[in-house]
């Protein structure tokens, strides 16, 4: 027998880790549990937000990055100011610029349901005459009816934004609203827009119709202009000057893209807490796993001498319960992988997203219970390794 | 090979602080192909001397030599790869795997070998025929009589064909006739060349192996030779118990 070695084949190796888990099915669900959650939690935030970040972009990329919004800022004397009524000429004349459009709020004009409602409760909705470029200029959508044309917008007709239509309670084209005293009807109802958030809670009408009924005068209060792609860094610095010879500094302009890019940026933190949350969990569920093999390596003390007596030396005992805790991490993370990715499936279908996890995070989540498994099991493992043969088979 | 299979010199162990001495200078040699039995009453030491024999337990002082190596040289990979390739224990308790069956429970004998699943079962078949328990071979421990599981236990001890085989009072929790039953496997394996060592305080079994060593409160008090006088095992054992 001299130089014959004491050796365990892995796949034996492996097979006795199963083994141990087999022998007590319910604790090895429930300490798995722990991991599981707390891996599950982690692949569902990160999911959705992946899932949600990924129509975010989508959408910014259909709406386009290259519209910019001027608005009359404040005076010197910090009074609000109008934007002069010739400025859409002038914006339309810099080089580079496709589409501009405007709108202006009428000061002292509200819109309500009925007359039979108090003057006071104006539901935060303001009433802009607009000009019919406007849709094009934006990318807002009409939900329902039509967008204002050359031939209506001299009558008094009007089309609410998301907003708006929702707070009149109004769903049907046709309905008549009270506007600056004056019976309107509505034509068309928008989308929520997106780059424009101001246009859902506003009643638009035409610019003839406004003049003649309601007072506008021509100055407009924000102008949209949308550019060629790679001129709009140098369109924003004509702009202020173009609108307003007189007083650039009292033009404000705007990128809407960038604000929904730093929503996104803030959902990211929001992730990036949960994502802590989830951590917490996992090691929690990891000191579960050190618990268990604790608890398991005490109890198993006489198999421990039987193989001890039977060739294994130490090394074989401590790489049995190493294992035996990996994969009983590792059951516990494949299952809450799944769990994860249900969870996001089921989110990101009832919203309307695509399912994007990506793949590296769904490794990650497997190889970090694995780990977890392998720092909870060390101790446990080595405690197993040093039992003595002769106490635990006298046991 | 030649010299004793096992040989003990001036051994002794002792626990704890301050010392309580649980084996005293002993002084043992066993020969390739002996049968013994180890008698003597609870707490004499004798599962001591058979952990100390089996490379379980390391002594105190002395030295054990085991089919020629000098065991207190070796470390514990060393010793493991002794206990693999040398020697099959026998334990009171069996010490079988619950919800495993027999032939898989005697395949165990061969898992720290290295020797692959198929011809671990494979040698596991021909040692259950060697104990008697071939149609038992797919039954759980469960399902088997005390008798045959401590014959189950005897097949994964002697499954890698060691040269020696210890048991620590593998009559211990049988009724006479199964430990009968278990003596006569014994026996076999040791007509076929193996040696045997075993632990007991029942008479009955002591006298049937050709050899007796008495021990008590840790010191050998007697040791018989197989030419020994007819009636010097019960005396022994009466000396001892």
């Amino acid at each position: 027998m001299s130089g014959a070695r004491s050796r365990l084949r892995t796949g034996d190796l492996v097979g006795l880790g199963f083994h141990g888990l087999r022998a007590r099915p319910l604790r090895a669900a429930l300490s798995a549990l722990g991991i599981a959650i707390g891996i599950a939690a982690m692949i569902a935030v990160v999911g959705i937000s992946t899932s949600s970040e990924a129509l975010v972009k989508e959408r910014l990329a259909s709406l386009g990055t290259n519209l910019l919004t001027a608005s009359a800022g404040s005076d010197f004397f910090g009074e609000d100011t109008e934007l002069p009524a010739d400025a859409i000429d002038r914006v339309r004349r810099i080089a580079g610029v496709e589409q501009a459009s405007w709108t202006a709020k009428l000061s002292g004009v509200n819109v309500y349901r009925s007359a039979h409602i108090d003057p006071g409760a104006t539901a935060g909705l303001s009433v802009a005459a607009a000009d019919l470029e406007l849709l094009d200029a934006t990318g807002a959508t009409v939900a329902a009816g039509a967008w204002l044309n050359s031939a209506n917008e001299r009558y008094p007709v009007v089309v609410l934004g998301a907003k708006a239509a929702e707070r009149l309670g109004i769903v049907t084209i046709g309905s008549q609203v009270l506007l600056g005293g004056e019976e309107f009807t509505v034509v068309g109802i928008l989308d929520r827009s997106p780059l424009a958030p101001e246009l859902d809670s506003v009643a638009i009408v035409g610019e003839s119709i406004a003049a003649e009924l309601l007072g506008f005068e021509g100055s407009p209060t924000i102008i949209y202009e949308r550019s060629a792609d790679d001129l709009v860094g140098e369109v924003r610095e004509l702009l202020p000057a173009t609108i307003d010879p007189e007083s650039p500094h009292e033009v404000k302009v705007s990128r809407p893209s960038d604000a929904l890019a730093a929503k996104n940026t803030i959902d990211q933190a929001f992730t990036g807490l949960l994502v802590g949350v989830g951590s917490i969990a996992l090691l929690v569920g990891g000191i579960g796993v050190a618990n268990t093999m604790v608890i398991t390596v005490l109890e198993r003390r006489q198999e421990i001498g039987l193989r001890r007596s039977l060739g294994a030396t130490r090394g074989h005992i401590r790489s049995q319960f190493l294992v035996e805790a990996m994969l009983l991490a590792l059951y516990g993370g494949v299952t809450g992988t799944a769990i994860g990715w249900a969870i996001t499936a089921v989110v990101a279908g009832a919203n309307g997203w695509l399912v994007a996890v990506p793949p590296a995070v769904l490794a990650a989540g497997v190889v970090a219970t694995v780990v977890v498994g392998a720092v909870a099991g060390a101790l446990p493992a080595a405690r197993a390794a040093r039992t003595s043969p002769t106490a635990a088979l006298n046991a | 090979m030649s010299g004793p299979l096992i040989s003990m010199s001036a051994v002794t162990r002792s626990y704890g602080s301050p010392p309580t001495v649980a084996l005293r200078h002993v002084d043992l040699e066993v020969e390739r192909g002996e049968m013994l039995a180890i008698v003597g009453p609870s707490g004499s030491g004798k599962s001591t001397l058979l952990n100390l024999m089996g490379t379980l337990d390391r002594p105190s002082s002395g030295d054990i030599r085991i089919a020629g190596h000098d065991t207190g040289a070796m470390n514990d990979a060393e010793l493991s790869a002794l206990r693999a390739y040398t020697i099959g224990f026998v334990f009171q308790q069996y010490h079988l795997a619950e919800g495993v069956s027999a032939l898989d429970n005697v395949a165990t004998g061969l898992l720290y070998t290295g020797v692959p699943l198929r011809e671990r079962r494979a040698r596991a078949t021909v040692a259950l025929e060697r104990v008697g328990l071939a149609a038992r071979a797919r039954h759980r421990p469960r399902e088997l009589s005390g008798g045959e599981r401590q014959r189950v236990a005897i097949a994964r001890a002697v499954v890698g064909e060691p040269p020696l085989i210890l048991a620590d009072e593998p009559t211990g929790a049988l009724d006479t006739r199964s430990g009968a039953g278990v003596v006569s496997i014994l026996a076999e394996l040791n007509a076929a060349g193996t040696t045997v060592v075993v632990i007991t305080h029942d008479p009955q079994v002591a006298e049937r192996m050709p050899r007796q060593v008495a021990i008590r409160d840790g010191e050998l008090v007697g040791d018989s030779r197989p030419d020994a006088a007819p009636g010097f095992a019960d005396r022994l054992v009466g000396a001892a118990s």
